[in-house]
């Protein structure tokens, strides 16, 4: 187009000149749009560095206490029990039992053992539930509402598919979940990937709902149908077009969900069912603490602030996207 | 000042009308300083196509706008509307001036029965008692032509069609006797034989109990058949305005003229419509001058720097252009 | 003159591109426990119809008249309950999926809304390219050639391909559909209302552009409209619907001259010409538009009918050919006061 750009000449909500002058102003994306309103929101901005930071801190905790063994979560200095923040190691411990930095920045525990390495570990920990477990409750749940939402009206006997996986997803809401996890983690062994597996499978029913009741409001909508028109195969119509349309009250609900699914991990590590000392997490830092509270509250309020501290960014951050991605709340200049 | 001067106090007068709206990019104007009177018991119509302002207009006569008026005053009578207190306004919206709206599904509070949400305007307004507020709703139900009125005033705004619905909002509007009705795009969301009806009863209603009617609308075909005078919009100002006549047969602005070309008209069938090239320029790239210059077929060389005033063509009739400017306008004008 | 496009495409006698009979459409009404069929919405019945090549026909009827839906039949977008659709000669209902989506290149849409009809996160060269692509009809280079020339021959400049939809006025969007519609050189289009949503001035471009295109390329309309004037401008025949069922077909201009079902004059008396002096006289019909849940029987329009007699509330009206000035093409009605009248069957 021949058409100089003006400078400061901006595209957007339905502004495009029909001279070709909007040519040279770059298109703006849907995800461009998305993150130039989620950048407004501060606290959902504070909550992203915080989660950036603590993604960064989790990578770093796993090289330092189990790779390259900077900070070791279970050496255990009996001597140096219960000391407080930042103070240095007594006399009697030998050098090599000699913590890293020379001090405990967190303090230490009943054991003696070093509660920074220790909340080092557990971050890594706590983090990879939280994401592993949402990611098989997103694959199951995307899956079940998926194939409800498309191919609902589908028969199977004398049922519906959508009528089955429904009534299957409202029996599985109708478990008292938690009491649920107690007992197969009970019968399972206690390692963390039963755990990621446990609470995945018990929590995908609000995803499948989701998913579904977007599907089935897509799916009237009319680029679908003139796609349908435009003789593209079912497979094509339902990842290129349904999906993601979808994804975004699905992302939403996935990073609450990973907060959820953080608790649910410190709430059965806290109990004795999750993941066994010594290997730590922030749930059994806390559950060993709680013997403490008077003589040693950082114990407790270590693990308790850090768990705080993440849920709180991750649902910051769902409420924040979820604000972004909703056209109606979006202030748009209007003509 | 307008050219059209219908009566020597008008029930309502706007004068010099500006409207602002706060977007991300800034204010962003909607109205741009509209002039419109309104007679007593006269239907004025203010058509334009969307985004033109003239529901912006509407809105701010009953003060129930989202965006800011940054200039203008809108006389009532002789209350200066925009010097009001909220609880002053509140006392005239309903019962002095009422209002009808697009969307008869949504207009509706859905959980309340219509009969109840008519008496709550009477009780509101009038101190009726709650038994003689009913009695007064069903007369209403029945004089905007709802069958079985008793039944139906007992029933959910669900159980209504939209025209049933439509006609509610009407008998609510009207409740109170207003000297003004304010009619947003009424017809807009119902089929052409309900158009028919409900603007049959608003025609009626206005002769029976006097009021003025600003009916706001795109659509020429009704305003043709139910206006008096029209006022046209464009980019936020007003146009043209004059009577019904003038607009539809003597168009004098060559937005009117164009927007008339542009429809297709059952009586006279061509190949082809006169289409406006371009469109509607947008709100914060408005030229100096008038904002239709660029998509002009008429255009000269005050248009785009100068900002052009209601010229008068004839008594009550007066456009926005510069060929209708005796000092500037070229010798061959083209129109009429 | 409308009919001077049609048959300067079709010379002499020939086959329909479109044939449709008894076409039905129930849509069930699900409720209880396991989602049981509790009624059925009696959408279309028995509907036919046949649109010559080059030729528009014009669907008219008021909202929940079942427009929109013989639209959709037509394209086997939603499968009928019964009827048949012949395209080309070919049934549409025995075809295999893949012969279906092979067929579709043929027939297109354009609908309504030009905010739903594109996905909004995919560019709208995207949504032009797309079936060229998944149809193998282009690759690469030539695809954004081909997508350019369709972007341009709709009035866009082909720079735009890489634009989200939602940097487009309605307008826009709407000629974005238009050129998507295009893409596969269909010899059907199917216009679902589709510049009811336009403001005055824009509406007239895209009609433009519609009649120039079917100029162009032969095309073929079925352009479903509420709005009379608009469909009186574009189509050559006219067929208007009543609550599921066709009441009366005709060339556009015989159709408005003399309107012979009731409920035609009815609409034709309610459409407001927007001339001050051509007066108003609308016909009002008594009474709601009756549950298409429950239709009333024999003619449909009976309840409302300002003429009904004896026979309209139990015997359903049949096909009578009206013959008069302009019936070139036969002047169909469904209606007991021509039950004189010759069948058109």
């Amino acid at each position: 187009m021949t058409v100089p750009a003006t400078p400061g000449r901006r595209a957007e909500a339905g502004v495009l000149p029909l001279d070709g002058a909007g040519v040279l102003v770059p298109a703006e994306t849907p995800f461009r749009q998305v993150w130039r309103s989620f950048r407004k929101d501060r606290l959902a901005m504070a909550g992203l560095v915080v989660l950036a930071a603590l993604l960064m801190l989790a990578v770093l905790g796993k090289l330092f206490t189990e790779w390259w063994v900077l900070f070791d979560p279970a050496t255990v200095r009996l001597p140096d029990k219960l000391r407080p923040p930042f103070s240095i190691p007594s006399s009697s411990i030998g050098k090599e039992l000699w913590p890293t930095l020379g001090l405990y920045p967190f303090g230490t525990d009943e054991l003696g053992r070093n509660v920074f390495a220790r909340m080092l570990q557990g971050s890594f920990v706590s983090l990879s539930v939280g994401v592993v477990a949402v990611s098989i409750s997103l694959i199951i749940g995307i899956t079940v509402g998926g194939v409800a939402g498309f191919y609902g009206q589908r028969k199977l006997g004398f049922v519906s598919v959508d009528t089955l996986l429904m009534r299957v997803t409202d029996v599985a809401v109708c478990f008292p979940t938690f009491f649920l996890i107690l007992t197969v983690v009970a019968l399972l062994p206690p390692n963390i990937y039963n755990i990621m597996i446990v609470i995945g499978i018990t929590s995908w029913m609000g995803t499948a709902r989701f998913v579904r009741a977007e599907f089935m409001a897509l799916r009237e909508q009319d680029f679908v149908t003139a796609a349908r028109a435009l003789g593209l195969s079912e497979g094509r119509i339902i990842f290129r077009h349904l999906m993601p349309n979808a994804m975004a009250p699905v992302l939403v609900s996935a990073t609450i969900d990973v907060a959820h699914a953080i608790l649910t991990e410190s709430a059965l590590s806290f109990l004795g069912f999750g993941v066994r000392p010594p290997f730590a997490t922030w749930g059994n830092i806390l559950a060993d603490g709680r013997s403490y509270i008077f003589d040693a509250p950082w114990l407790f309020i270590l693990p308790g602030g850090a768990i705080l501290v993440v849920v709180l960014a991750f649902n910051l951050v769902g409420e924040g996207l979820r604000d972004a991605m909703n056209p109606k709340l979006r202030r748009r200049a209007s003509g | 000042m307008s050219g059209a001067e219908p009566q020597a106090t008008p029930l309502l007068s706007i004068r010099g009308l500006r409207v602002d709206f706060a977007t991300d990019a800034g204010s962003v104007p909607a109205v741009r300083g509209v002039d419109l009177d309104i007679g007593i018991s006269e239907t004025v119509a203010l058509v334009g196509e969307s985004g033109c302002g003239k529901s912006v207009t509407a809105m701010s006569v009953m003060r129930l706008l989202t965006g800011r008026i940054s200039a203008g005053s809108i006389r009532f009578g002789n209350t200066e509307l925009q010097s009001l207190s909220e609880p002053e306004m509140r006392r005239i919206r309903g019962a002095q001036i009422g209002m009808v709206f697009q969307e008869p599904m949504t207009s509706l509070n859905p959980v309340l029965t219509i009969g109840k949400q008519i008496e709550e305007v009477l009780t509101l307004h009038q101190r009726l008692t709650s038994s003689a507020a009913r009695a007064h709703a069903v007369e209403l139900l029945k004089r905007v032509g709802i069958p079985s009125a008793e039944r139906r005033a007992s029933q959910y705004p669900h159980e209504l069609s939209g025209g049933m619905k439509q006609r509610v909002m009407i008998a609510m509007a009207i409740s109170c006797r207003p000297k003004l009705l304010i009619a947003d795009e009424p017809t807009t969301a119902l089929d052409v034989t309900i158009q028919a009806q409900i603007m049959d009863l608003l025609g009626s209603l206005q002769q029976e109990l006097g009021m003025a009617v600003l009916l706001i609308t795109h659509d020429l075909g009704v305003v043709a058949h139910f206006a008096e005078r029209v006022a046209v919009m464009y980019a936020g100002k007003i146009v043209e305005q004059g009577a019904v006549r003038d607009i539809f047969k003597r168009a004098a602005h060559p937005y009117t003229r164009a927007l008339l070309a542009a429809l297709p008209d059952p009586l006279r069938t061509a190949a082809r419509l006169e289409a406006i090239p371009g469109r509607v320029p947008l709100p914060r790239m408005l030229p100096a001058g008038c904002a239709f210059c660029a998509r002009c077929k008429h255009v000269f060389e005050p248009c785009p720097g100068v900002l052009p005033e209601l010229f008068p063509i004839a008594p009550g009739h007066s456009a926005a252009c510069f060929l209708h400017d005796p000092r500037r306008a070229p010798s061959n004008v083209p129109c009429q | 003159m409308p009919q001077a496009a049609s048959v300067s495409v079709n010379s002499g006698p020939q086959s329909p591109l479109v044939e449709v009979s008894g076409l039905r459409k129930y849509f069930p009404v699900r409720g209880g426990l396991f989602g049981g069929v509790v009624n059925q919405v009696r959408a279309v019945e028995d509907v036919s119809f046949s649109i010559k090549r080059g030729e528009t026909l014009g669907l008219v009827g008021e909202s929940g008249c079942g427009k929109t839906t013989v639209g959709r039949l037509l394209l086997r977008l939603i499968e009928p309950s019964a009827g048949r659709v012949r395209f080309g000669g070919e049934d549409l209902a025995t075809l295999s999926s893949s012969a279906l989506r092979q067929m579709r290149q043929r027939m297109q849409i354009v609908f309504q809304d030009p905010y739903s009809s594109l996905n909004p996160r995919r560019t709208v060269g995207d949504a032009i390219g797309e079936p060229l692509f998944v149809h193998g009809r282009a690759r690469g280079a030539e695809l954004e050639r081909r997508v350019t020339e369709l972007l341009e021959r709709v009035g866009l400049p082909g720079g735009y391909r890489s634009r989200y939809p939602h940097e487009f006025s309605g307008g826009q969007r709407q000629r974005v559909c238009i050129a998507r519609a295009l893409a596969l050189s269909p010899e059907l289009v199917v216009c679902d209302e589709a510049v009811s949503a336009l403001d005055i001035s824009i509406q007239a471009q895209i009609l433009n552009l519609l009649r120039d295109l079917q100029d162009e390329y032969g095309l073929t309309y079925l352009f479903i409209s509420h709005n009379l004037n608009v469909v009186r401008h574009i189509a050559d025949r006219i067929a208007v619907m009543y609550l599921g069922k066709l009441v009366e077909e005709a060339d556009a201009e015989r159709l408005f001259e003399s309107p012979q079902h009731p409920y035609t004059r009815a609409l034709m008396s309610a459409n407001p010409v927007p001339d001050p002096d051509v007066p108003l006289r609308p016909v009002c019909l008594q009474g709601e538009l009756p549950s298409p849940l429950d239709p009333p029987a024999g003619c449909r329009f009976h309840t409302r009918c300002p003429s009904a007699f004896q026979p309209c509330s139990h015997i359903v009206p049949e096909a009578r050919l009206i013959s008069g000035p302009h019936t070139t093409e036969g002047h169909r009605v469904w209606c007991h006061l021509y039950d004189d009248a010759p069948n058109s069957d």
